[in-house]
């Protein structure tokens, strides 16, 4: 019980800190996503470390997710290693996971708070992105 | 606990005349049919999370569970405007709700494949994309929007005479449908 009050707490602080999003003047925050760390940090070009939270194996194959934090601000947040075994995964995750970030930066000109829809997060995500939180002291 | 989860499921069942029903559900992978109360946990268990916030005082705050949503928020703030997902393009939205205290939950086939099964057909339910129930319980939220995702489109009727519960469907068409008391765009 209490982890899933611990990661859902952890979206809750995600979801305020995403919501006071700077665009980094920089422009986007890395290109080295290829490097893949268990709960590592990577400095980025534009002055923003990036948090990997560790490599979690769901049913369907494997997740991490990376933040990027700039200034004590969430500033990017990156899947770079997901499901992609068959071709309905790879179908699923072109569609599900650049949408997961897009759906955090339109919510900001939208003028709304937060978005309710259909479940699509999988528990990997989740546990990945509560260790890449955990890496970055969020 | 888990005699809890049944005996809530089996209240779902007849609370939503059997259009809520976690037996013998295909399992997404292999199709074999399985005991699948999801529905309803992913509600219950948030709402049980959310005791924790619900205990500060004075403070406003907004519980996002993979799309399942719970607010409250304090006399002297603003409410929160929560954006329901287009289940076509989920990076727009279709409609925005204000809400101060109480749980929006969407259901439908927009993610992952068809995951709304018709319980008396056991196949997947397709007329009705997404389903919003805004009200006091998100746990009966999930279960409502679950069971009138499968249902389809005569679910409107049904979802109106529920007390304190108001509805947003949205068709397979684009067509928006709304309860009486949805609020007016």
């Amino acid at each position: 019980m209490r982890r899933i009050t611990l990661w859902l707490l952890s979206t809750v602080t995600l979801v305020v800190l995403l919501f006071s999003y700077r665009t980094s003047t920089g422009g986007s925050v890395q290109t080295d996503t290829a490097q893949v760390t268990t709960g590592g940090q990577t400095s980025t070009s534009s002055g923003g470390t990036t948090y990997s939270g560790s490599v979690v194996s769901t049913r369907w194959g494997d997740v991490q997710v990376t933040v990027t934090v700039t200034d004590g601000k969430i500033t990017d947040v990156a899947v770079p290693v997901y499901p992609s075994e068959n071709h309905k995964d790879q179908e699923i995750n072109a569609y599900a996971l650049p949408v997961l970030r897009q759906e955090t930066l339109d919510a900001q000109s939208a003028d709304i708070d937060t978005v309710s829809g259909a479940t699509v997060t999988s528990d990997g995500y989740i546990e990945s992105l509560q260790a890449a939180l955990d890496a970055a002291h969020l | 606990m888990f005699a809890l989860v049944i005996t809530l499921c089996e209240q779902a069942r007849r609370r939503t005349e059997g259009w809520f029903d976690p037996r013998g559900l295909p399992d997404p992978r292999t199709g074999r049919p399985r005991y699948d109360p999801s529905g309803l946990v992913k509600g219950w268990a948030a709402e049980r999370a959310a005791r924790h916030l619900a205990a500060l005082e004075g403070i406003g705050w907004c519980l996002n569970a993979g799309g399942d949503i719970l607010v409250h928020t304090p006399d002297d703030q603003p409410a929160w405007r929560i954006g329901i997902e287009n289940p076509d393009d989920p990076a727009r939205i279709v409609r925005v709700v204000e809400n101060r205290t109480g749980a929006v939950a969407t259901s439908g086939s927009a993610h992952r494949g068809t995951h709304i099964v018709d319980p008396h057909t056991r196949r997947p339910a397709i007329r009705t994309e997404a389903v919003t129930v805004a009200g006091p319980s998100l746990m009966w939220g999930d279960v409502y929007a679950t069971a009138a995702a499968a249902r389809g489109p005569d679910a409107l009727q049904w979802l109106d005479g529920l007390d304190g519960y108001e509805s947003l469907l949205v068709a397979r068409s684009g067509l928006l449908r709304a309860t009486t008391g949805w609020p007016a765009a």
